[in-house]
């Protein structure tokens, strides 16, 4: 007859039952479903629908666009209006030295 | 395409606000999240609550995430598990694990008998799961719900795989004597051929 030492069988017993609780963990632990609903409202809440997504952004280049466009145009009047201002100061100073000069041949 | 991008390309996307990849990575994290969640708390309404903080939260976040070795997945977890721990001190009270109306068990189909043994079975389970420290439920419900390994279990819980390994051998130990102890002569022994 074929000795075991005691230790042994304790070791195959302890993991047969740890078999056993895993097992059981196992077929009890399932993964649950949730509601299809609660998904599909939470990701249109966090991250909108994929069409309303698409629409939204055209609406975004448009709107970028047209400020774009209002920025270039304004920037382009402002110089412009710049412009006329300095040219408006240098005829007047050219004027004034022209009185300047005209004025003792007057006298 | 984005559907085939991995969580690394997908999270680069997300943080320059691409919604696409957002969309990607709720799709592949929130059933998992919320079960996690919903093992953990018990009840389905909570359940859905704490699953729409958790992306809430991430996505408010995403573009700070900072790639420090930790994958996407195991800083959702934590955030899950930071909102839980929250939950739960508010609330105030330990409640058992899962098992409410809601609940979607396996084996619809059964006779009304097997039924109530596998109940008997079930609340026999619950309690003994329940009675366990924090986060040995934690890892159990990574293990058997989300099905992770060990070492995604380490990264989510801080801890080694090996550590892991641990931990989860001396919680089956502590759940084979927990059970021996509380009646020896339980069915529940009996049917699943338990060692004397």
């Amino acid at each position: 007859m074929k000795f075991e030492w005691p230790w042994k069988n304790r070791k195959i017993t302890l993991e047969r039952d740890l078999q056993v609780v895993e097992k059981r963990l196992e077929s009890f632990f399932q993964p649950v479903a949730p509601r299809p609903e609660f998904i599909k409202n939470l990701r249109s809440d966090l991250i909108g629908e994929p069409k309303e997504k698409s629409k939204a952004l055209l609406k975004g280049g448009w709107q970028k666009g047209l400020l774009v466009a209002g920025g270039v145009v304004s920037f382009f009047a402002m110089v412009f209006g710049g412009i006329r201002i300095v040219i408006a100061i240098i005829a007047r100073m050219q004027m004034n030295k022209k009185k300047v000069i005209e004025e003792p041949t007057a006298a | 395409m984005v559907l085939n991008l991995s969580d690394e390309d997908a999270l680069a996307r997300a943080a320059k606000g691409d919604s696409e990849a957002i969309g990607l990575l709720y799709d592949r994290y929130v059933e998992r999240i919320y079960n996690y969640i919903y093992y953990r708390t018990s009840n389905q309404h909570d359940a859905e609550d704490l699953t729409s903080r958790v992306f809430t939260r991430a996505i408010r976040h995403i573009s700070h995430y900072e790639d420090r070795g930790l994958p996407f997945s195991a800083w959702l977890y934590r955030i899950a598990h930071n909102l839980v721990a929250n939950w739960h001190r508010d609330n105030s009270r330990r409640q058992v694990v899962g098992l409410d109306e809601s609940f979607n068990l396996p084996g619809g189909h059964e006779q009304p008998e097997a039924r109530v043994v596998r109940s008997e079975e079930e609340n026999f389970l619950l309690g003994l799961v329940s009675s366990l420290p924090e986060d040995r439920q934690q890892l159990l419900i990574l293990k058997f719900v989300d099905h992770l390994s060990n070492a995604e279990i380490g990264e989510i819980m801080g801890r080694t795989e090996g550590a892991i390994k641990s931990l989860y051998h001396r919680t089956l130990i502590s759940l084979r004597d927990e059970v021996k102890n509380q009646d020896p002569n339980h069915p529940f022994l009996k049917e699943n051929g338990w060692s004397e």
